[in-house]
């Protein structure tokens, strides 16, 4: 008797389990990480956005070398150019490369407006390397190289020029650099504050946990974007261009933490009641290894998916303040800064494509939800 | 010859997910006579649930029924094929909840908490007959009274959350008894309650049945609410009826070695104590897998080597008056 | 059997304060444990059986401190000493914890999804004191094969496991220190029969392998009649009767453990169907029943019943019931 069960507990739970079947082994000691990414993948659109996104932020990162002009280029006698056309064909046939007219400016006599042609006489292929104005690669290495460009004598205004004529495909993405950070950055802050804040108040509970609690709701119960024009109008003009992207990161921020904080605090409340904390404290691990091995791990995918969904709110944030003038302010180049200039009624109706980087700001915000989207369904791959 | 009330045929109702497909019910052929209680029995994942899902057509993708029939036999009218008729077919809403009913695991949640319990009972006898508000809310309080539901006047206008876990499994039972169904399915309908609760429901349950001479399909895994309740057992595994007999027949003479095993790994009163407890060596297979011969084959004691792990899955064939088996070893032992 | 008890409970009361409105204000108290006493030997498996809400997971909680009660007295004998675990400060419990574990009903929440197996299981060694990391992973290997899994399921992570497996990690896990006392909670009601079986099987075999005293806490009494010595029943916060199996199993004192006993469906050919069955549900902790708290099911209640508050007595030699009526 006592033989015959010997040997049949051993044998018994292994069946399923010992299949040697490669796939199905690796998921058994794949990590949170890993089933998460597994899990990610099949979210079609999320992955797309995900691709999108990466080409955003790439953008931001070589902004100089994109920018077929920099920052500081401006040529008055191109004032409102409407985006140049690429064209294939011309009068001599069909051509493999791409070139662009050149521009011809013409004001009009009676209404004094400046309206432009293309010179069909002139044609200038786009180059691939071209060499363009002299820039500061990361403000480092002095290069003057443009992934795009025309030969001198041309113009390469793909979405065309703005007031003082700028190219303003070349400001968007100067632009993205400013706008695509400062989303990262009063995130990261959030993140430390909600964080530190939410645990605080979940790990002690008590009145501290009251305390924070009414100081949140009273936080939140002020309407958003009037707090924020409130700060923003208290930062002193004196301050320099950096200062200023730093304190709106800030005032962004303030608001921010707060969502994150209680999602900290009710995650630890709940997560404490889980029998493997209970486990953890039985066979005596101090608090702060329940605090460190056991409740963070388990939420960090869901805060990061938290973060992830909050940055178009802040980007948005930049946007709404600096199109009202209380955010960053020229010369510091961002999204908000170059919708300023689209802000009346005439410019729209005559410049149209002083909207375009309003369609960078929706692009951008719109794959930050999808691929959000995609996150929270992977940020649990152990739902049953 | 009994009547039959609903009877499958061949039912293949599979799950198609990224990792391959589950044949959660996987050939499957049952009969549910008039009046009687039908019981499938099985551990958790055997395709149970599933079955009782199929029979109202309520497989929701990725799952499909593939193949099979499941006819209907309305005993005072025509018969309905089930199997012909889409999720949301206005002949089949018309026969769910009214002519076949179900009850489910989980008191909580079954209710919405945001209507009051009378409401909701009421709600599928208005949408099924066309009684007046007035003549249902007696109906629905007779029907309250009759399921026990003490002051149903005033429980009427209660909320599920004001009543015990007891109470609102009587008014789940009244929400589906309310249309007078010839078939209730009762979907492990005494899992979540306490032993003393569980024996009043079941008490309830075989009442009513008399009382409304109706056919209840009663899916469990428990052995011992089979035996309180069951005339007749199907005992299922891996998405395939291997055992099927009058209860008693089950109970004192199981001849599948699963059924035994089963039997056997259940603690009793009277035992010896700390004696060893029989146990089914292993763990129910990965659902993707299929596995040829007996599907039973790799956890069975009695496992014969080219005969138990060849060819197609044994077909229950005929051991006793009232008792049929799917074993490969059972049927040569028969025939020799 | 060593005569002096490894476990005394002594009158072990839990009581949860029921907040209510805007400021928390406490306006009432759940007696989940309402002084509670028993002893368990050493070597021996005390079954603790109730239905859901009779503070039967409480008390096992209370008792191991994951949970601070709020009255009473839990003394526990290791090395000769006796120490109270109730009032014991989180410094004198620490060193104390080794010696008892739990194993938890819920093989899912039980294990953190996000460590492997071999962190699991290896977290009490790690946390007392074993740093060596081939010195732990060796032992895991042995507590892995003690509980039938094999040496190379302790890379694996909790989800490649059915929930019978994962309740023997969880068995590995509570065996890692070598404890004297586990407080199981349920540890077989999440499993399909076959598996509880096996299950069971492998509690018993460790038992006597290790000399293991049990409190084992579950609902269903044929469970709990098959690996226990004593049975404890208990309703609405305190013990109603306290035997060995064998008698509370032949002759329930009390009319709930009769009841009880008649309401567990068993899987043999019915003989009668009409039993006498329980009326009404299950007392509300909150809201207990003056008197005897079982009086308003109880089908033999007198009058004394709804006033006086019965002694738990001692009926027949170590045979204890709260009933005035038991004899």
């Amino acid at each position: 008797m006592q033989n015959q069960t010997q040997t049949e507990i051993p044998s018994t739970p292994s069946s399923i389990i010992s299949d040697s079947n490669t796939d199905k082994t690796s998921s058994y000691t794949a990590s949170q990480w890993q089933l998460m990414w597994w899990k990610f993948r099949k979210h079609r659109i999320a992955v797309w956005s995900a691709t999108v996104l990466l080409v955003l932020y790439l953008a931001a990162v070589f902004c100089e070398f994109l920018a077929p002009y920099s920052l500081s280029f401006q040529d008055t006698s191109y004032n409102y150019a409407p985006p140049q056309r690429l064209h294939f064909t011309s009068e001599s046939g069909f051509h493999l490369w791409p070139f662009v007219y050149g521009l011809k400016g013409q004001r009009n006599p009676e209404t004094l407006q400046k309206s432009y042609q293309e010179d069909l006489t002139q044609k200038y292929p786009i180059r691939l390397l071209a060499k363009g104005q002299t820039y500061k690669f990361w403000g480092l290495f002095k290069m003057d190289r443009h992934l795009i460009g025309v030969d001198s004598g041309g113009t390469l205004f793909l979405l065309g020029t703005d007031s003082m004529g700028r190219d303003l495909l070349s400001r968007i993405i100067y632009g993205s650099r400013i706008s695509l950070t400062i989303g990262l950055l009063g995130v990261s802050l959030s993140f430390f504050l909600g964080l530190s804040i939410g645990a605080i108040s979940g790990y002690f509970g008590g009145w501290v946990d009251d305390l924070i609690q009414r100081m949140i709701e009273i936080l939140r119960s002020f309407p958003q974007i009037p707090l924020w024009l409130a700060l923003s109008a208290a930062l002193p003009s004196s301050w320099s261009a950096l200062q200023i992207y730093l304190g709106i990161t800030i005032v962004l921020s303030i608001i921010g933490w707060t969502g994150l904080a209680r999602q900290v605090r009710s995650k630890i409340l709940s997560l404490r009641e889980e029998d493997f904390a209970t486990a953890a404290l039985l066979v005596g691990a101090s608090q702060t290894r329940i605090m460190w091995h056991h409740l963070l791990p388990s939420f960090m995918s869901h805060i990061i998916v938290s973060l992830t969904l909050a940055i178009p709110a802040m980007i948005i944030g930049e946007t709404s303040l600096s199109f009202l003038g209380l955010g960053l302010r020229p010369p510091i180049t961002s999204w908000g800064v170059l919708l300023k200039e689209a802000q009346n009624m005439r410019t729209i109706a005559f410049y149209p494509w002083l909207l375009s980087p309003a369609v960078f700001v929706i692009l951008t915000v719109l794959v930050f939800n999808f691929m959000g989207d995609g996150l929270r369904d992977a940020a649990d791959p152990y739902e049953r | 010859m009994k009547n039959i009330l609903l009877s499958i045929q061949n039912l293949q109702t599979h799950f198609f997910l990224d990792e391959g497909v589950v044949r959660a019910v996987n050939g499957v052929n049952l009969e549910i006579p008039l009046g009687e209680t039908m019981s499938i029995v099985g551990e958790s994942g055997c395709g149970k649930s599933v079955t009782a899902f199929s029979i109202l057509q309520l497989i929701a993708s990725p799952g499909r029924i593939v193949s099979g029939e499941i006819v209907f036999h309305r005993p005072n009218s025509d018969n309905v094929v089930l199997t012909n008729h889409k999720e949301r077919d206005k002949r089949i809403r018309a026969i769910r909840g009214s002519e076949i009913a179900m009850i489910f695991q989980e008191p909580m949640s079954s209710l919405s908490p945001v209507h009051t319990v009378g409401n909701q009972i009421m709600e599928s006898l208005i949408l099924h007959t066309n009684l007046g508000k007035t003549e249902a809310r007696l109906q629905v309080i007779d029907m309250m009274q009759r399921v026990g539901i003490p002051n149903p006047v005033q429980r009427f206008n209660q909320y599920p959350h004001q009543m015990s876990g007891g109470l609102r499994q009587r008014a789940i039972i009244a929400m589906a008894l309310i249309c007078r169904p010839k078939l209730l399915i009762a979907d492990e309908p005494t899992t979540a309650l306490d032993v003393t609760i569980q024996a009043q429901i079941l008490q309830l349950m075989r009442d009513l049945q008399t009382e409304f001479e109706m056919s209840i399909l009663l899916i469990t895994h428990d052995l011992g609410v089979v035996a309180e309740m069951a005339n007749q057992v199907a005992v299922m595994y891996m998405g395939k009826i291997v055992e099927q007999a009058e209860i008693n027949e089950l109970l004192t003479n199981p001849q599948h070695p699963y059924t035994q095993a089963l039997l056997e790994s259940v603690p009793r009163r009277g035992q010896q104590p700390k004696a060893k407890l029989k146990v089914i060596s292993g763990s129910v297979p990965n659902p993707f897998e299929q596995i040829t011969g007996c599907p039973f084959h790799p956890r069975c004691e009695e496992f014969s080597d080219g005969l138990c792990n060849q060819g197609d899955p044994p077909v229950p064939f005929q051991f006793r008056d009232n008792q049929h088996v799917a074993c490969f070893i059972r049927e040569k032992d028969k025939t020799q | 059997m060593n005569k002096e008890p490894l476990l005394q409970v002594k009158n072990l009361k839990k009581h949860f304060p029921v907040k209510r409105g805007f400021f928390n204000q406490v306006v009432g108290q759940i007696r989940a444990v309402d002084g509670i006493s028993f002893d368990l030997h050493q070597g021996e498996c005390l079954g603790l059986v109730g239905e859901s809400g009779s503070g039967k997971t409480t008390v096992g909680r209370t008792i191991l401190r994951a949970l601070s009660p709020t009255d009473g007295q839990v003394l526990f004998r290791s090395d000769d000493q006796s120490y109270d675990l109730a009032t014991a400060t989180e410094d004198t419990l620490r060193p104390l914890r080794k010696h008892m574990q739990m194993i938890f009903q819920d093989p899912y929440s039980s294990l953190n999804p996000r460590m492997t197996v071999f962190d699991i299981i290896g977290e009490p060694l790690l946390v007392n004191g074993v740093s060596d990391r081939s010195e732990r992973e060796q032992r895991v290997q042995e507590l892995i094969i003690q509980v039938g899994l094999k040496p190379e399921h302790i890379r694996r992570y909790p989800h490649a496991f059915s929930g019978g497996q994962r309740q023997r990690i969880g068995i590995a896990r509570a065996l890692a220190l070598h404890p004297k006392l586990i407080v199981a909670d349920e540890p077989v009601s999440a499993l399909d029969v076959s598996v509880q079986a096996q299950v069971l099987n492998l509690l018993q075999e460790l038992q006597s392998t290790f000399q293991l005293t049990y409190l084992f806490i579950a609902h269903d009494l044929n469970v709990v009649g098959h690996i226990s010595d004593r049975i404890a029943v208990m309703y609405a916060g305190k013990l109603v009767e306290l035997g060995t199996t064998d008698e509370l199993f032949r002759q329930p004192k009390h009319p709930y453990t009769e009841a009880l006993l008649a309401a567990v469906p068993v899987p043999e050919p019915r003989k009668s169907r009409n039993r006498a069955l329980l009326s009404g549900e299950v007392a509300d902790p909150a809201n207990l029943p003056s008197g005897c708290v079982f009086h308003p099911r109880c089908p033999y209640v007198e009058d004394r019943c709804k006033t006086e508050v019965p002694k738990f007595r001692e009926i027949a030699t170590g045979h204890l019931a709260r009933c005035h009526l038991a004899e």
